[in-house]
């Protein structure tokens, strides 16, 4: 038997041949029989399951590294569209108050999406907000989070309801009812991404001024806006402004103070051309105004005086008095604007001039209307003479190159209106508040201080004080349509003055200079499962502030309730019990065949204005619009909670972050 | 000699020990190899998302999917009323917009060419009756043949009028709102058969929604009308006629129709749009698809890629949906977006269709 030994390590040796009994052959050295310690196998046992362990942990790695793609998968188009929306701004922001009587009585300001993180707040980009209590329960990197909502920004997720933007009318803003055919619910996965905007936005320029909507429009040539007797059709949202500037009407409200230094006979002679004029609506159905011919020679009479009373530079004589065209400005005299300069009044035209000339012009059009001039076959009851149309084509030049010269030359003289057929960007008036010049509202507002003080708004400054305004006369609400009250000396106290009284524009810096990084501002997501919280549908979304809101801290629904709401009214709560969601009241409103009804159809849904007015008012319902019953927030239609308590705290990954440029005015890349 | 082996209890422990190493190693393996399938499946859905995203990106920047400029390309849209339909231009209808000044030439022949995109017609075209004359006859001040002494011979009168007409009919409504200046107002005027020279509308809103209509509801308010006007409650966009299955969308006029989002019915006496002309049957027929894998394995998700482009709520969209369906779970994901991808005129400029850029 070969003897067979077993090293077992420095221990020794262990015979286990024979029972341990002692052999005449010597042992052979090497042979020995060993074996590893149960040390050592649990040693290289430990390192086998480290490293499984470790394999094992690499693949969840793997999976949330595929997941974080993902999530920036996600972001990123979200991202894409985001710019795209902002950087083409569109023009369904209709339906917001654009006047108010008194400076600081207007939150239009704060209404216009100018930042995108007010974009945000609007419907246009599918985002909501998340609710303030559950944001600051979330950790994320360097604290971001919580910096942003400390300093009143918030952050938004996207919403359950995602919808494909642009052609339908959730996209707009409008609270319509049920998903369209082509809304997808997002993936459930993607709810989970947060977005937040890092950095400070610059103080942005005025949409127009609070009080008076400048620039205000009209076609050249045209007639002016009348007063009453609803001729009052085309300009400037049903209100006849430019009578009320022009007219004596003392008794009038607003009443005319002649701030445009008009001369008493000079009135005289416009009231007369406004009584006399035949086509006051421009409207097929007034046919008797089309073919008067009294009326019409009165007004061109009336025209042509008033012309020549104001002293409007003429050559020929009435009927056929024409005004001289601007001069060509290649052959004007530079630097050109300084008092007194030989042809300032070619360069700077006066307003009254302008209008003066629209209104005339707009006469000689009228021979040669297709009744009057017999053009519908009818026999001519003014009978169009060359002459005539040499008048009218000539006028008609005169007057698009005055009201070119005009608007073109000083966008901050606002006596007479821009031309609607002629309109451009760049005449726009550029304002902005005067952050160091506070001021009272003076309407009674208070505050809830104690004791409680009054509103204060802030003054406008602007690279020069604008000139020949009036009162404001436009809508001050969507659901009131009328002339306000005279606003002129609102509009004259808010301009930033300095300590002599004269105007201010030394914090005027729209077109100042300025460096890269003072515009740049980050969109930064994250992904955070914070729909696990046990309140996550009854949290309340809050806090807004009033341009959240359709109407103002005095009762007045001064925007469209379809236009002008939290975002995700469509999903807030309607009660405590948060069994249903807001109602639709708004803009659900068409028609169904019905032989019932003598037109053979009948109305269904609600006006949004109407009857439907009385619910607002009351508690209930302003507490379902401020989404304090929180909101159906994964859109299942239930109500829902999550396995976390509110006391715990989550952790937010960082998805990734992009750079936009922080623009300070309305702007749209394209139309 | 004495054997000693394992005890049974030694043998049970072991093989308990055993059996228990081997299940757990099988349940990890077993999840670790579901991870590596769960992991890659998420790995190949993410690179084909992100090939869609990319291709969408290309489509919209580069037009390709409508208008394939590579030698025998697809160009379904080359023919009349079509948006890559090759115009002529003449002085008096052009894309110039914005005429620099000739210092060496007249301040008056700029002027002129300076003042040609004004609007010279009745402002309130759509209540005004007949077309642009019931107060005056606009026409004096030009249409699309106007003539006279002036320095330009009346081509500054012409220009606004013919660039109305000229796009609107041979590119479609889309084509018009896109190579529109932003302050266009939306009309212009021509003989008609009897020769009198009137406003020339482009349908009714009666009709609400389908062929020959551009005009909506909105027209009928006392607004400009301009860009917003025209796209309030109104949906336009590019149809590729050729490749629809519905025959309602397969007509030649298809580009030149409007899908109607929202109408009132006081002013149209009608309940609704036109079957097949509301806004979201617009959506649906629009657009084109982009072919991504064709040939692909069995076990991996299918991805579908279709750009839009359309105005709509006064604005302009280039969109794009990428879809992915996993064969496996049948789970869909769908990422939609829009992007500030090419205009259409900045395709046709690409393609030479205007006479500029590249050779076509």
């Amino acid at each position: 038997m070969i003897p067979v030994t077993e090293r077992r390590g420095s221990e020794g040796r262990r015979d286990v041949a024979g029972g341990g009994r002692s052999s005449s052959r010597p042992r052979r050295a090497g042979r020995v029989a060993a074996a590893f310690t149960l040390f050592e196998v649990a040693i290289s046992a430990a390192l086998v399951a480290s490293a499984a362990t470790v394999v094992l942990m690499v693949i969840p790695i793997g999976l949330r590294a595929q997941h974080q793609a993902r999530f920036q998968l996600y972001a990123g188009c979200k991202v894409l569209e985001m710019m795209d929306t902002f950087a083409n701004h569109d023009h369904t922001y209709a339906s917001r108050q654009l006047e108010g009587v008194l400076l600081g009585q207007n939150a239009q300001p704060l209404k216009w999406p100018i930042d995108l993180d007010r974009m945000m707040m609007n419907q246009q980009l599918g985002l909501l907000p998340l609710p303030e209590v559950i944001a600051r329960r979330i950790d994320s990197d360097g604290d971001e989070m919580a910096r942003i909502v400390n300093e009143g920004g918030r952050l938004y997720y996207a919403s359950p309801q995602a919808y494909e933007v642009g052609f339908h009318q959730h996209s707009g803003g409008y609270n319509l009812p049920g998903p369209m055919p082509n809304e997808r619910v997002a993936p459930s996965e993607a709810k989970t991404v947060i977005f937040g905007i890092a950095g400070y936005a610059q103080q942005n320029g005025l949409a127009n001024h609070p009080c008076i909507a400048w620039p205000y429009g009209a076609n050249f040539p045209s007639t002016p806006t009348s007063g009453g007797s609803g001729h009052n059709i085309w300009a400037w949202q049903n209100n006849h402004w430019e009578y009320l500037v022009w007219a004596k009407t003392s008794g009038a409200n607003p009443p005319n103070l002649n701030r445009l230094g008009i001369p008493s006979a000079a009135q005289d002679e416009f009231m007369k051309m406004c009584a006399a004029c035949p086509s006051w609506e421009y409207h097929f159905a007034n046919l008797p105004y089309l073919r008067d011919k009294a009326r019409l020679q009165a007004y061109i009479d009336a025209s042509q005086k008033l012309v020549q009373l104001l002293g409007v530079d003429c050559t020929g004589a009435p009927p056929y008095l024409m005004p001289v065209a601007p001069k060509d400005l290649t052959t004007i005299a530079k630097p050109w604007y300084y008092p007194g300069h030989p042809d300032s009044a070619h360069l700077f035209p006066d307003p009254r001039h302008i209008s003066a000339i629209r209104w005339l012009a707009a006469g000689a059009l009228m021979r040669t209307g297709y009744y009057i001039s017999g053009r519908d076959g009818s026999v001519p009851i003014w009978p169009v003479t060359a002459q005539d149309i040499k008048y009218a084509k000539d006028l008609e030049e005169i007057c698009m190159r005055w009201g070119r010269r005009y608007a073109s030359m000083n966008p901050y003289d606002w006596g007479s209106p821009r031309a609607l057929n002629r309109c451009s960007s760049w005449d726009f008036p550029l304002l902005q508040f005067d952050l160091f010049a506070p001021h009272a509202v003076g309407d009674g507002a208070v505050d809830l201080s104690s004791p409680p003080r009054g509103d204060v708004t802030w003054k406008i400054t602007a690279p020069r004080k604008p000139r020949n305004y009036h009162s404001g006369y436009a809508v001050i609400g969507a659901e009131w349509h009328g002339v306000h009250a005279d606003n002129f000396n609102a509009i004259d106290t808010s301009w930033a003055t300095k300590a002599d009284g004269t105007f201010d524009d030394s914090r005027f810096n729209l077109t100042e200079p300025f460096a890269a990084a003072e515009r740049c501002r980050q969109i930064v997501c994250w992904a955070v499962d914070w729909q696990a919280y046990q309140d996550f549908e009854t949290a309340p979304t809050g806090g807004y502030d009033a341009s959240m809101a359709f109407m103002d801290s005095r009762g007045g629904y001064v925007d469209a309730e379809i236009a002008n709401h939290p975002p995700d009214l469509t999903l807030s709560w309607n009660d405590a019990s948060r069994t249903t969601r807001f109602p639709r009241p708004s803009v659900d409103v068409h028609y169904v065949p019905d032989a019932t009804d003598p037109s053979g159809y009948r109305q269904v849904g609600a006006e949004p204005f109407g009857t439907a007015q009385a619910r607002r008012g009351t508690a209930a319902y302003r507490a379902a619009f401020f989404g304090l019953w929180g909101a159906d927030r994964n859109g299942n239609g239930v109500l829902d909670q999550g396995p976390l308590p509110p006391g715990a705290r989550v952790r937010a990954v960082s998805i990734g972050r992009w750079n936009f440029y922080d623009r300070r005015m309305v702007s749209a890349l394209r139309n | 000699m004495r054997l000693r082996g394992f005890t049974l209890v030694e043998m049970l422990v072991s093989m308990s020990i055993g059996g228990a190493i081997c299940a757990t190693a099988f349940v990890a393996i077993r999840v670790a190899s579901q991870s590596v399938v769960a992991g890659n499946r998420l790995s190949v859905e993410n690179q084909l998302l992100r090939a869609g995203i990319g291709a969408a990106l290309e489509d919209l920047d580069a037009w390709t999917s409508h208008d394939d400029p590579a030698p025998g390309g697809d160009r379904p849209l080359r023919g009349a009323s079509h948006p890559f339909f090759p115009l002529t231009q003449a002085d008096d209808f052009n894309f110039d917009y914005n005429p620099v000044r000739d210092p060496t030439a007249s301040y008056e022949a700029w002027w002129r060419r300076d003042a040609r995109l004004w609007f010279r017609n009745d402002p309130n075209i759509g209540t005004s009756y007949p077309g642009g004359t019931a107060i005056g006859d606009y026409s004096l001040f030009g249409w699309d043949g106007y003539t006279d002494g002036t320095i330009l011979g009346g081509e500054e009168k012409r220009w606004r009028h013919r660039l109305v007409k000229e796009v609107n009919r041979n590119l479609g409504f889309y084509a018009l709102i896109d190579y529109a200046p932003a302050n266009m107002l939306y009309a212009h005027m021509e003989p008609r058969w009897d020769g009198k020279v009137l406003t020339a509308f482009e349908g009714v809103n009666s009709s609400n929604g389908g062929y020959g209509t551009m005009v909506s509801r909105a027209w009928q308010e006392d607004k400009p009308h301009d860009f917003v006007c025209l796209l309030t409650g109104t949906f336009f966009t590019i149809v590729v006629p050729s490749r629809q299955t519905d025959p309602l969308y397969a007509s030649n006029d298809v580009n030149r129709a409007m899908f109607q989002s929202w109408w009132e019915f006081y002013m149209t006496g009608k309940v609704g749009p036109n079957t097949g002309w509301s806004g979201n049957d617009g959506y649906t027929a629009s657009g084109t698809k982009l072919t991504m894998l064709p040939v692909r394995p069995s076990g991996w998700p299918d991805v579908t890629v279709r750009v839009r482009h359309y105005a709509a709520n006064a604005r302009q969209f280039h969109s794009a949906t990428v879809m992915s369906q996993s064969p496996i779970t049948g789970q869909v994901f769908k990422l939609f977006f829009t992007y500030t991808g090419t205009t259409l005129r900045g395709a046709r400029r690409q393609r030479g269709l205007d006479g500029t850029w590249v050779a076509p």
